[in-house]
């Protein structure tokens, strides 16, 4: 159902789309609660799925996540799907040529999720810092978009 | 007392499932919501309801669907947020009977007071039954013109 034409944007993040104080309350508020409530991360064809509890906050808590996400990831397709009957809600990241690569390092590049959920997908984080404000926040996403370019060039 | 636990029971939206604090409220902003839809497609199994990615208006159908899975727990919803500030995509789907109940929630004109409180429920609530038989239905009456096959 995608019915979006604008093709070869740009696999970047940039955080410049948020202003300072959304990146403050993305830091401090949302990644935090967010990443480790993940319950399961589903590898799919064109990115990743994560699997999360059906808590009362949480359909608010991604929903206001996305609506940053958007704005600093656009060429990544959000789709949070919410089962019947009270079951886990599922947010699938995909996209096209490259989103899921860059995904994958961006689900290692930082330690926010629970260690076993990330090794269970096969994500190594032990190595990966900790993300406690903005600073350490451009500091990964300025890493991650060079080391996700070098990736791009050398393919 | 009906004891046959074997009779389906017809699917219905039970309102009283959604806090009372913010009942009323929600029974006005869905309409709103839908107001803004600028195709619906039809799928197998439900509708597949199309908004612009403005601002806004992701939160709106969040909420929408926070409350909608309270009272219509046997939805399935999917929010679509395509990239590159592409299209909002809701789509409501479910087992059998559920997307003759969103067809009926979504387009016709239910004249019936009796029948209308039957399929929403409101625990007796006679000022929500009126506003419900005033303002709620059917949702997307307006856009059925732009609707196609999915």
């Amino acid at each position: 159902m995608n019915t979006n034409l604008i093709q070869d944007q740009p696999i970047a993040c940039v955080p410049s789309a948020l202003t300072p104080d959304q990146q403050e309350y993305c830091v401090k508020e949302i990644a935090p609660k967010l990443y480790k409530a993940v319950e399961e991360i589903q590898e799919l064809p064109n990115g990743w799925a994560w699997r999360l509890p059906t808590t009362p906050q949480m359909l608010m808590l991604v929903t206001e996540d996305l609506n940053m996400e958007r704005l600093c990831c656009p060429f990544v397709n959000y789709t949070l799907e919410i089962e019947p009957n009270l079951g886990p809600f599922w947010l699938h990241m995909t996209g096209g040529q490259g989103v899921k690569e860059f995904l994958r390092m961006a689900h290692e590049g930082a330690n926010l999720f629970d260690a076993q959920v990330a090794k269970a997908a096969g994500f190594d984080i032990s190595a990966s810092p900790e993300i406690d404000s903005v600073a350490t926040a451009l500091e990964a996403t300025n890493k991650l978009n060079e080391q996700y370019a070098r990736t791009a060039v050398s393919k | 007392m009906n004891n046959n636990l074997n009779e389906p029971q017809p699917l219905a939206c039970d309102l009283t499932a959604i806090p009372s604090s913010v009942r009323e409220e929600y029974v006005f902003t869905a309409p709103q919501l839908f107001s803004a839809a600028q195709e619906v497609q039809e799928l197998s199994n439900g509708y597949a309801i199309r908004f612009l990615n403005e601002s806004g208006r992701f939160m709106s159908i969040a909420k929408f669907s926070e409350n909608e899975k309270l009272c219509c727990p046997f939805f399935s919803f999917g929010l679509d947020i395509e990239p590159n500030n592409g299209p909002i995509w809701l789509k409501l789907t479910g087992g059998e009977g559920v997307k003759e109940l969103l067809q009926t929630t979504l387009f016709d004109s239910i004249e019936d007071k009796a029948a209308l409180k039957q399929l929403i429920q409101t625990g007796g609530d006679a000022h929500l039954d009126e506003v419900i038989a005033q303002t709620a239905l059917p949702l997307l009456k307006g856009v059925l013109n732009n609707a196609s096959s999915g």
